[in-house]
C-alpha cells in the first residue's frame, strides 16, 4: 500500500513538472492604462444605465436627470476617444446607439445604423433606436 | 489503507510548496510553461488530497479502528450514513475537509481561468497554494487523521486497535449536523478566492475593477453558503441542545458571523467601486478582513483558546494558526499600504445624502458590528491577560451592542436603495419616504394600543414595515414602468423587470428575506417558558395551553436508552397536538442528549424539553418554552437562498433596452 502512495504522488509531482521542460513563450500584460479606460468605460456605460432607471422609478428630478446624463455623455466620449485614440465627429452618436443598445440580444457594435430621427426640441439629428436627445436629454 | 492515505496526504505539501513557487516565478517572469506548471500543481494537489479523504472515508466505513480517528468518532453500532459523515464530526478529519474544500477550490479557479487574466492567476494560484501550503502542514504534522493507536508492551510502542470505538457525539447526530459543517466550511473557505484576486491586483498593480467582476460570483456564492451555515448552526442548536434558543452569541458562533459580516458590507461595497470608483481602500480591506475572520474561526473552533459548546480540546493547532494569520495579517495590509495611492478614489463624495454616503455609512455600520462581536468574543482571552481571570461577557452585552447596530443596518437597508447617486434633493425624499414612514408610525400605535411596549420590539417592526414596503414599491413601480413601455401584463412585466436586473432584485429579495429573519428575532422579546415536575395524568398551564402527561415509557436501543414523556397540548378544551419530548443516553460515548420535541406554526413554537428524572424517580421534569415567530428565521433563511441564487443569474438580454 505504501509503495501505490508513493507512486502515485510521484506521477502527480512529475505530471506538474512536465512544463517546465517543454518549449516556452512569454504573454505579453494589457497596458494598466487600456485597463483602465475599459474600466472607465463600462462604469460611465453602467452609470447611465442606472441614472435611467432612477429617473423612471422617479427618484430624480428631470432637471438633474439631464444634467447628469450630459456630463455622463461627455465622460463617456472622453473615454471613447481615448481609447481609439482620435477624435471623431460619429463618437456621440456611437454612445448614444451603445447606451439604448444596453441589454440587448444583438451585438450593438456589429449594427450600424444611418437612420436619423430629429429631436423635436432642439432640432438634433439622432440615431433611430436612441431614447434621448443626445445634445438637450429630451426623450425621444 | 492508513498508509495509503498518509502517503497521499504527506505528498500535499511539496506539491503546494511547488505551486506557489512555480506560480509566482510565473508573475514575475510572464513564462507560459511556468503558469502551465502551477495550473497542474493545483489540480495534483486536488487529486492526492481526493485521493486521500477516500482512503479516510474507507477506514471510517469499515471501521478500522486501529485507526485513532475512526476509534474516537465512530463505533460498530452506527447507522452507515454517519459514519460516511464521520469525516467532519472530528477535529483532524474537519481539518482535512477544509484542506480538501481549498484544493477543490484552487483547481477550479485555475481551470476556470486557464486562457484569461493572465496577469493576475499566477499570484492568485500563489496565495492558494500557500493557504494550501500551510493547511497541509497541519493535516500532516500536527492533526493528522490517519494516525494509528499505540500502546506500551514492555518499553516497545506497538500498535493495536480497540474492539469498538467511542461512537458519533450523539449531539452530531442530527440532519442539520450532517450539511452545516461543510456548507460553513465551503463559506470559510470561499473567500480564499476573492482574498487571492485582490491579493493578486495588489502584487501585479492591476487595481482596477477587473478582480472585483472575476470574483463577484465567487464572492456571492461563498456569502451565501456563510449564511446558510449559520442559520443551519442555529437551526441545529434549537432542535439539539435543548435550551429553547437558537443563537447564544457563542464564540463559535460569533467566528462564523464575523466572516459574514464583513463580507455582507464587502458585497454592498463593491457597488460603488463600480460606478463611481470610490472606496478602494475599503473594499480591499473587507476582501482581506474576511479571509482573515475566516481563517480565525477555523481558528477559535480548532484550537479552544476560549471555551465554547463546540467542545474541542486543546491541541497544539492554537501557535500554528497565530503565527498563519498574524504573517497574513502583516503581509496583505503591508501590501495595501503599499498601493495606498494607486488607491485613491476617482470621484469625491458630494453630498451625505445621496447612495455613495448609504454605502459608506454601511460599511461603517457593519464595521462597528464587526469590532463589537469580535471584542465580545476575544473579551475571555484579554480579560485573562490583564487580570488573570476569563471574564466572559454574555448574550444580554452582545444583545444591547447589536440589537441597535442591526436596526440600523435594517433601516439602510430600506433607505439606500431608494436614494440616488450624488444628491437626493428634498422633494425626492419626501416622495419616496413620506407614505412609508407614515405607515410606520401607524403601526407604532396600532401595537402600543395592543399592549406592546417592548422599545425594541416596536422598533423593529416598524422598521420592518418601513423596509418592506419600500422592497415592494420598488418591484410593483418598476414593474408598472415596464409594462406600460412594454405592453407587457403585469407578471410578465414583473418577470422581465427582475430578471433584466437580477443583481439589483435579487438584492431585493434577499433585503425581503432579511426583514422576515429580523421579525423572527423580535419574536424573542415576547418569549415566555415554564417548568414542571409531572406523573402521568399531572396538567400544567404556559398561557392558553394545558398539557397533560398521558405516559412516561423507558426504552433501549442498541445505541442508546431513552424516557419519553408523550404529553396532550390543548387550547380551550380542544386538543391541538401531542407532543413526546425525550432524553437518551448513549452508551457508546457515555453521553446523555435531550431530543426535544417541537410543535411550529407560524405564529410561535411550543419548544418541550425533558430535563430529566425528579429525586423520587417516579416523576420527570419537564420544560416548556413559547417562543412567537421562530418559523420566521428559517423562512427567511429560504428566502435568502433564493434570492442568493437569483441573483446568480444571467441578466437576461432582450430585443429593446430600457426597464
Amino acid at each position: 500500500m505504501s509503495f501505490l502512495g508513493y507512486l502515485t504522488g510521484i506521477a502527480f509531482l512529475l505530471w506538474a513538472v512536465v512544463p517546465l521542460f517543454k518549449k516556452d513563450s512569454t504573454w505579453i500584460s494589457l497596458f494598466v492604462e487600456a485597463e483602465e479606460l475599459a474600466d472607465r468605460k463600462r462604469r460611465v456605460y453602467g452609470n447611465i444605465a442606472d441614472l435611467e432607471f432612477d429617473f423612471a422609478m422617479g427618484r430624480l428630478s428631470e432637471k438633474d436627470f439631464k444634467g447628469i446624463r450630459q456630463s455622463f455623455l461627455s465622460e463617456a466620449g472622453r473615454v471613447i476617444e481615448k481609447i481609439e485614440g482620435q477624435k471623431s465627429a460619429d463618437i456621440m452618436n456611437r454612445i448614444q446607439s451603445d447606451i439604448s443598445n444596453l441589454g440587448k440580444k444583438t451585438k450593438h457594435k456589429k449594427k450600424k445604423s444611418n437612420s436619423k430621427s430629429k429631436c423635436s426640441i432642439c432640432g438634433t439629428e439622432n440615431l433611430v433606436e436612441a431614447k434621448f436627445c443626445m445634445k438637450c436629454g429630451k426623450e425621444l | 489503507m492508513a498508509d495509503l492515505g498518509n502517503i497521499l496526504l504527506f505528498f500535499l505539501f511539496p506539491l503546494s510548496v511547488f505551486t506557489a513557487l512555480t506560480a509566482y516565478a510565473a508573475g514575475v517572469t510572464k513564462r507560459r510553461g511556468l503558469l502551465d506548471a502551477a495550473r497542474r500543481g493545483a489540480y495534483a494537489a486536488f487529486g492526492v488530497t481526493t485521493l486521500a479523504v477516500l482512503c479516510l472515508e474507507y477506514l471510517l466505513v469499515t471501521s478500522d479502528f486501529s485507526i485513532e480517528y475512526v476509534a474516537s468518532n465512530t463505533n460498530l453500532g452506527l447507522p452507515l450514513f454517519y459514519k460516511i459523515v464521520a469525516l467532519w464530526a472530528g477535529h483532524n478529519g474537519s481539518l482535512l475537509l477544509w484542506t480538501w474544500i481549498v484544493t477543490i477550490f484552487s483547481a477550479i479557479v485555475a481551470y476556470q481561468h486557464r486562457h484569461k487574466n493572465n496577469d493576475l492567476m499566477p499570484y492568485v494560484i500563489f496565495v492558494m497554494a500557500t493557504t494550501m501550503a500551510f493547511f497541509s502542514v497541519l493535516s500532516v504534522f500536527i492533526a493528522n487523521p490517519f494516525e494509528t493507536l499505540y500502546q506500551e508492551v514492555g518499553n516497545v510502542l506497538q500498535e493495536f486497535a480497540v474492539a469498538d470505538g467511542r461512537g458519533l457525539n450523539p449531539l452530531l447526530q442530527h440532519p442539520a449536523m450532517i450539511i452545516h459543517p461543510p456548507i460553513l466550511f465551503i463559506g470559510y473557505v470561499g473567500s480564499v478566492v476573492p482574498f487571492a484576486f485582490a491579493i493578486a491586483a495588489l502584487i501585479s498593480g492591476k487595481l482596477g475593477a477587473g478582480w472585483i467582476h472575476t470574483t463577484r460570483r465567487w464572492a456571492l456564492t461563498t456569502w451565501g453558503f456563510l449564511a446558510v451555515g449559520i442559520v443551519l448552526g442555529g437551526k441545529w442548536a434549537y432542535v439539539e441542545l435543548g435550551w429553547g434558543g437558537y443563537w447564544a452569541w457563542d464564540p463559535v458562533e460569533n467566528a462564523s458571523l464575523l466572516p459574514w459580516l464583513t463580507a455582507t458590507a464587502y458585497l454592498h461595497s463593491v457597488m460603488i467601486q463600480e460606478r463611481k470608483g470610490m472606496l478602494k481602500v475599503w473594499n480591499m480591506a473587507l476582501v482581506i478582513s474576511t479571509y482573515l475572520l475566516s481563517v480565525f474561526g477555523t481558528f477559535l473552533t480548532r484550537s479552544g483558546v476560549v471555551s465554547s459548546v463546540h467542545a474541542f480540546a486543546n491541541s497544539g493547532l492554537g501557535p500554528a494558526f497565530a503565527v498563519f494569520i498574524s504573517i497574513s495579517t502583516v503581509l496583505s495590509f503591508g501590501l495595501l499600504l503599499y498601493r495606498r495611492k494607486d488607491l485613491k478614489p476617482d470621484e469625491e463624495m458630494e453630498s451625505l445624502v445621496s447612495r455613495e454616503s448609504g454605502f459608506l455609512f454601511n460599511n461603517l455600520l457593519f464595521l462597528l458590528a464587526t469590532i463589537a462581536v469580535l471584542w465580545g468574543t476575544l473579551f475571555p482571552v484579554i480579560s485573562e491577560l490583564f487580570t488573570g481571570d476569563q471574564i466572559t461577557v454574555g448574550p444580554p452585552w452582545f444583545n444591547n451592542i447589536m440589537i441597535p447596530i442591526g436596526l440600523a443596518l435594517l433601516l439602510l437597508t430600506g433607505v439606500g436603495p431608494l436614494l440616488a447617486w450624488r444628491h437626493t434633493s428634498v422633494e425626492t425624499m419626501k416622495r419616496s419616504f413620506g407614505i412609508p414612514i407614515l405607515g410606520s408610525l401607524v403601526l407604532v400605535v396600532v401595537l402600543l394600543l395592543a399592549g406592546i411596549r417592548d422599545g425594541w420590539a416596536l422598533g423593529s417592526f416598524a422598521i420592518s414595515f418601513f423596509v418592506m414596503w419600500t422592497i415592494v414599491v420598488e418591484f410593483v413601480k418598476g414593474t408598472l414602468v415596464r409594462s406600460k413601455n412594454s405592453g407587457e401584463n403585469f407578471v410578465k412585466a414583473l418577470y422581465m423587470l427582475s430578471r433584466k436586473n437580477t443583481r439589483r432584485y435579487g438584492g431585493y429579495i434577499i433585503h425581503a428575506a432579511i426583514v422576515v429573519m429580523f421579525l423572527g428575532f423580535t419574536g424573542n422579546a415576547f418569549n415566555s417558558e415554564t417548568r414542571a415536575e409531572v406523573g402521568e395524568g399531572d396538567s400544567f398551564q404556559l398561557g392558553p395551553y394545558t398539557f397533560t402527561a398521558k405516559s412516561i415509557v423507558s426504552n433501549t436501543t442498541e445505541n442508546y436508552s431513552s424516557e419519553t414523556l408523550t404529553m396532550e397540548m390543548t387550547k380551550d378544551g380542544r386538543l391541538i397536538d401531542t407532543i413526546s419530548p425525550e432524553k437518551r443516553f448513549y452508551f457508546a460515548s457515555e453521553q446523555p442528549s435531550t431530543e426535544v420535541d417541537i410543535y411550529s406554526t407560524l405564529r410561535e413554537d411550543i419548544y418541550a424539553v425533558l430535563s430529566g428524572m425528579s429525586n423520587d424517580g417516579e416523576r420527570v421534569i419537564v420544560q416548556v418554552y413559547r417562543n412567537p415567530f421562530v418559523s420566521l428565521v428559517w423562512i427567511g433563511a429560504m428566502i435568502l437562498v433564493f434570492g442568493t441564487l437569483f441573483a446568480m443569474l444571467p441578466n437576461y438580454r432582450e430585443n429593446g433596452g430600457g426597464l
